[in-house]
């Protein structure tokens, strides 16, 4: 019996799927089924303690997308993806640009933009929710300026966004960080010596260099921005008055606090069909618009 | 590779060895485990209240209890709602402690251990426990869950403000509408420092100033989802919204209401508004955030009109128990008597703010002299005896829309000009939606 298993293992052919089988298992149970799962019961109406009711077809998506806090949810994640999207590769690449050479000083500096990754979400949120607080809050005391950022819809946003680019700063700062430092310095030197200034070496050759890490980065923000849910949950609750509520907090509301699994499960699968799209979209223009070294 | 192997299984064997020892040795004792939301100071009075347990009635019935935190109110009915689908009786807690959005879903549960079943069954009844408490977890007739962290709405206001202007706090709606003007504090710009008061009413507040109207008054049919899960609202109809978005409207156009739906009470601790409504629970908190800044008064919730007399609601949490062997039954009750016992809700109270649950422990010396320190607290324990024990909160599936629902629409109403009678047809007819939405999906024919 075990010769004949090392047997099958010697093949080449059948080894690599071996290896992957039991993470391949694992995304069934966890992944594949759950998800297929939910697209199933979508077309269901569902009872409260979650048992299917009667097969309805299509009308949980139809009552969704006549659901005016549906759309709104779906808006608000839009306008958090407008704002976090750029904010976040502006932020990133400003503080990758500012500590690009191997100093000593630098190092400290490192130290600082990745630490916000050894921080736990929750946490982060609370302390961002009682900083911005409009009147007792300390960032308003540090500007000067009376904002009224949580209860304000585009600032509540905007303080979210904030949370967002933190949270993400660190593993984004560092991805950044080691693909500009790891460029082959030699395209740089010859660049320089050929007489163009910082600006054109960032541009020219710098840039298109490191566009493989930054579309990962941009599409990874993108995701984030989609998917975010939970920093909102602790920090705002979704509002005020439901402004910052976004589609998986959405999502989240009507699976576990009014237990209308219905409308949970066809958010999930629109979600899902979502986060696809870009996905796609996103290799192919990878395919498309990224320089790769040879 | 030898010695990892015989490392291995010589650790195994120990950590059985001591898994053995460990359940043999409590093979007597009946282990609950209590499943709660208490944290900080809550958390705190709860492991002494367990531990003295423990140590008196426990040790001398044969049981021992076992606390565990499971996060806040939300998270532990979602871990119930998890463990009770798959069914297994087993593997829920013994007791577990939620606030009143747990209510629809344990309602569904069929074995929910329903309170008077469970007293009766031990050869017990409920009548040390207050009416107001025992009224607030009452559905379909019965008492689905003992209620233990008792809390209502109080009136808070900045005593050396009032004080400074000559006023009391206000008795209604119209007083506060009068005193609103000269409660507005400007700073050398002409801005406004200081609000009125600062609150968008929701479920939370309109429980209350609905239910006081008129003696006693509901949201919804079904008395509140007491009787049932409600079929549709009866505001509209009974106008007693509208009664209340009234003077709601004439508060704002004093221009001392501020629309503020979060940190309303860092607000007030730091002298931003003049007064607050928030929950009795938070008496002890907010007393400790206003430090020295000043002087902290509180009242009676203000009625909406003179006819409105049924005081307010009880809220907070209830201990919510499951049908097992009757063995373990019983020690749930032993425990839950002890929680509720006189003297635990006085321990209780003293430590966090919440009110007495049960209706002997008003009657304690000690806890009449810790009133007399602390006569906030009893504001907050007489508003409350006054009040009708059958103003209820409300139970309704889709809590969170129709929280959205009012809070929204009353915003609308002030800050878009929205009519009053188009502000309440707007929200019965969401609220109404989403009930009618809920009824079908667990309607039983399609």
């Amino acid at each position: 019996m075990k010769a004949a298993i090392l047997q099958v293992m010697n093949k080449e052919k059948v080894r690599p799927y071996l290896y992957i089988l039991p993470a391949l298992f694992l995304a069934f149970v966890f992944v594949y089924i759950p998800f297929i799962q939910s697209v199933f019961s979508s077309f269901f109406s569902i009872r409260q303690n979650g048992e299917l009711n009667s097969f309805t077809g299509l009308e949980n998506y139809r009552k969704l997308f006549a659901n005016e806090i549906f759309s709104e949810s779906f808006a608000n994640t839009f306008r958090f993806m407008i704002l976090f999207v750029p904010l976040n590769i502006i932020l990133i690449m400003t503080a990758v640009l500012l500590t690009e050479k191997e100093r000593k000083g630098n190092r400290i500096y490192e130290t600082v933009f990745m630490l916000p990754m050894a921080m736990g979400m929750s946490s982060i949120a609370l302390i961002f929710k009682y900083m911005f607080r409009p009147s007792v809050g300390i960032i308003n005391r540090i500007i000067g300026y009376d904002i009224p950022w949580t209860n304000d819809a585009f600032w509540a946003m905007l303080s979210v966004a904030f949370l967002g680019v933190f949270l993400d700063f660190g593993l984004d700062y560092l991805l950044l960080l080691s693909a500009l430092r790891n460029l082959d310095r030699s395209v740089v030197e010859a660049a320089r010596l050929d007489g163009a200034s910082e600006v054109q070496v960032f541009s020219r050759i710098k840039l298109p260099l490191i566009t493989p890490t930054l579309f990962f980065v941009l599409f990874i923000s993108i995701k984030d921005a989609l998917l975010i849910c939970a920093p909102i949950m602790v920090m705002t609750e979704g509002g005020p008055f439901r402004s910052t509520q976004t589609i998986v907090y959405y999502y989240y509301i009507e699976a576990f606090r009014n237990s209308n699994y219905a409308a949970a499960y066809s958010i999930s699968t629109l979600v899902f069909i979502i986060a696809a799209l870009i996905t796609f979209l996103s290799a192919k223009i990878e395919r498309q618009g990224v320089h790769y070294e040879s | 590779m030898k010695k990892i192997t015989v490392f291995i299984i010589s650790l195994l064997l120990v950590s059985l060895s001591i898994y053995a020892a460990g359940s043999s040795e409590n093979s007597d004792v009946i282990h609950l485990v209590w499943w709660h939301s208490n944290s900080g100071v809550l958390g705190e009075a709860t492991d002494a209240l367990v531990e003295e347990f423990n140590k008196t009635t426990g040790a001398e019935t044969g049981i021992e209890v076992e606390a565990v935190y499971q996060g806040s109110a939300n998270d532990t009915l979602t871990r119930v709602k998890t463990v009770a689908q798959t069914g297994n009786t087993d593997d829920l807690p013994d007791l577990v402690q939620l606030d009143a959005t747990g209510v629809v879903d344990m309602s569904t549960y069929e074995n929910i251990y329903y309170i008077d079943d469970l007293a009766a069954a031990n050869g017990d009844d409920l009548s040390f426990m207050l009416d107001h408490a025992l009224e607030s977890m009452r559905y379909k007739g019965k008492v689905i869950g003992l209620p233990f962290n008792a809390s209502t709405i109080l009136f808070y206001y900045n005593k050396t403000l009032f004080d400074s202007l000559g006023y009391e706090a206000p008795h209604t709606l119209d007083e506060l509408i009068e005193i609103a003007p000269s409660l507005i504090g400007k700073d050398a710009k002409g801005n406004i420092s200081r609000y009125a008061l600062a609150n968008v009413p929701t479920t939370y507040e309109l429980c209350a100033f609905i239910g006081m109207q008129n003696g006693l008054s509901y949201i919804t049919d079904m008395k509140n989802g007491h009787e049932g899960t409600p079929t549709h609202t009866v505001f509209r109809k009974e106008g007693t919204l509208n009664a209340f978005l009234e003077k709601w409207r004439d508060l704002y156009q004093t221009g001392g209401l501020y629309n503020l739906t979060s940190g309303v009470s860092a607000e007030f601790a730091a002298g931003r508004t003049a007064c607050m409504l928030a929950s009795t629970s938070s008496l002890t908190s907010v007393l400790e955030a206003v430090g020295n800044r000043f002087e902290l008064g509180v009242a009676p919730l203000p009625m909406v009109n003179e006819d409105a007399t049924g005081g307010v609601n009880l809220g907070g949490g209830a201990l919510f128990t499951f049908q097992k062997d009757s063995e373990r039954e019983s020690a749930v009750w032993t425990f839950m008597k002890f929680l509720t016992s006189a003297q635990a809700q006085l321990y209780w109270h003293i430590e966090t703010g919440y009110l007495p649950v049960n209706r002997y422990t008003y009657e304690i010396d000690e806890y009449n002299a810790h009133c007399e320190e602390n006569p906030l607290f009893r504001v907050a324990s007489d508003q409350l005896l006054a009040s009708n024990p059958e103003v209820v909160g409300l139970w309704i599936p889709n809590a969170y829309q129709v929280y959205y629902s009012f809070q929204s629409n009353i915003r609308s109403m002030l800050e878009e000009n929205l009519s009053i009678d188009e502000t309440v047809s707007r929200m019965a007819d969401e609220i109404d939606g989403y009930l009618d939405d809920f009824n079908e999906q667990n309607s039983n024919q399609h």
